[in-house]
């Protein structure tokens, strides 16, 4: 049983263009519910050029916008396998040992903050037949089409 | 319950937790408190732009266009009630200069300058803008006078056997290329633009200091002066450091109680991360290639 389960999850990998999207809608809902008030701090800050009173308050709001993007994920894919973007294509995060935890969440999520991580997370999908990204490999979880059974 | 509610139960959740820290950091001083005397640190060359700082190269001089920025928000902020500059420069670029003394002179608030190890040429520029220089005797000030150099390569390439090809529509249009030998009409040209700049330069030094523009221009060797002579010679006003002027200002003021914040320049997280990046690394790499053709050009500094 175990061994047919995992022979669908692996055969059935959510495509790249899904995955994709769902990830811009979640960037989107990000932007309006967690960017969007920290706005007018964020503006005193100019983008490439910054100045910053002596309680490095950037510092701060750059933190917890990390750490308010980070909880995004992890609550979503922890309650329902799914964020908001992945309910869009019924694609589900699975894992490839045993039930989905609370650390496989948190480690396949923990690079989404950082843009350059990510970047170089996402870049390794292209190498990978089950569209993986590294920190997925890591925590043995993927992402997979509805009708894939999920433990 | 429907997942998409509950979902959207959780996604509201995270709002408002968004919206309850940002209210707290509106709170939580992170806005200027009331009788705030700021300090803004002028550290470096003078440069009208700057490149990002990152983790790996954090200093990178001032740029006019950020400090008048800057400037700008202290003097409309009600909280801001004096502004100290704290200068360790040894000039730059003219207009860079030009433009930060300006909006240094449009400030309706009192604003002191501190000079540290160097405040010559352009940092001096900028230092005259403010109500009241202070100077360590032995900083290094003024320094009145404009300085146009480039390496000129046409014998190396003359002995290596490199021609200079020229295609020009105008007479002037490669004055300062650094691949031919200077021209006397050219030299003349040249100097001349210089000597315009270093009258309007002494000029504002005299209209800033309240000093005669004869004395100015005797002054105006580009020889730099120890805060000591500066002193002597009207060129600043007293011995202090940061420490001096604000107890200076805080007289000033009537504000025994003032606040001093430090404006500081820093590093966001999101930078230095992406200070890492390979589009950084790669950023770098072709402007040190760009800054290096355009440095060899000829350059007008203060």
């Amino acid at each position: 049983m175990v061994k047919n389960l995992q022979y669908k999850i692996k055969n059935h990998p959510a495509s790249y263009w899904k995955r994709f999207v769902a990830y811009m809608i979640d960037v989107f809902i990000i932007y309006l519910i967690i960017v969007i008030p920290f706005g007018d701090h964020l503006k005193k800050f100019d983008n490439t050029f910054t100045f910053l009173q002596a309680d490095k308050s950037l510092f701060f709001i750059s933190l917890i916008i990390v750490l308010l993007t980070l909880l995004y994920f992890v609550i979503l894919e922890f309650k329902y396998k799914q964020t908001i973007g992945k309910m869009f294509f019924d694609i589900y995060v699975a894992s490839e040992k045993g039930d989905l935890s609370l650390q496989q969440i948190i480690l396949r999520n923990i690079t989404k903050p950082f843009s350059i991580v990510f970047i170089i997370d996402v870049a390794y999908m292209l190498f990978k037949r089950n569209n993986q990204r590294l920190f997925e490999v890591f925590s043995n979880t993927l992402v997979v089409e509805k009708g894939v059974a999920l433990k | 319950m429907n997942k998409w509610v509950s979902a959207f139960g959780w996604v509201l959740f995270l709002l408002i937790i968004a919206l309850i820290l940002s209210a707290l950091f509106v709170n939580s001083g992170n806005s200027i408190s009331d009788n705030s005397i700021a300090i803004v640190p002028l550290y470096g060359v003078i440069t009208s732009q700057v490149g990002s700082p990152t983790f790996l190269n954090p200093s990178t001089g001032i740029s006019s266009t950020y400090i008048i920025k800057k400037i700008d928000e202290l003097n409309k902020d009600e909280n801001v009630k004096g502004i100290i500059f704290e200068i360790d420069s040894p000039g730059g670029e003219v207009v860079a200069s030009q433009e930060i003394a300006d909006a240094v002179k449009k400030l309706n608030k009192p604003n002191y300058a501190v000079i540290r190890s160097t405040g010559a040429s352009g940092g001096y520029w900028i230092a005259s803008a403010t109500d009241k220089i202070f100077a360590s005797p032995m900083s290094i000030t003024g320094s009145i006078g404009v300085i146009g150099s480039y390496l000129e390569f046409s014998g190396l390439m003359e002995k290596y056997g490199i021609d200079y090809e020229r295609f020009v529509t105008g007479k002037y249009k490669d004055m300062g290329s650094p691949f031919k030998d200077v021209p006397e009409d050219e030299r003349n040209l040249l100097q001349n633009k210089m000597n315009k700049i270093h009258d309007y330069f002494v000029e504002q030094v005299s209209i800033n200091r309240n000093l005669e523009l004869s004395k100015v221009n005797k002054l105006a060797t580009g020889e730099f002066y120890l805060g000591s002579e500066a002193k002597e010679l009207q060129l600043i006003d007293e011995f202090g450091n940061r420490e001096v002027a604000v107890e200076f200002m805080k007289k000033e003021l009537n504000l025994e109680d003032a606040n001093v914040i430090e404006i500081q320049r820093e590093v966001s997280l999101f930078e230095l991360i992406g200070g890492f990046g390979a589009y950084h690394f790669g950023k770098g790499f072709a402007n040190e290639l760009i800054k290096f053709e355009l440095e060899n050009k000829f350059k007008i500094n203060v």
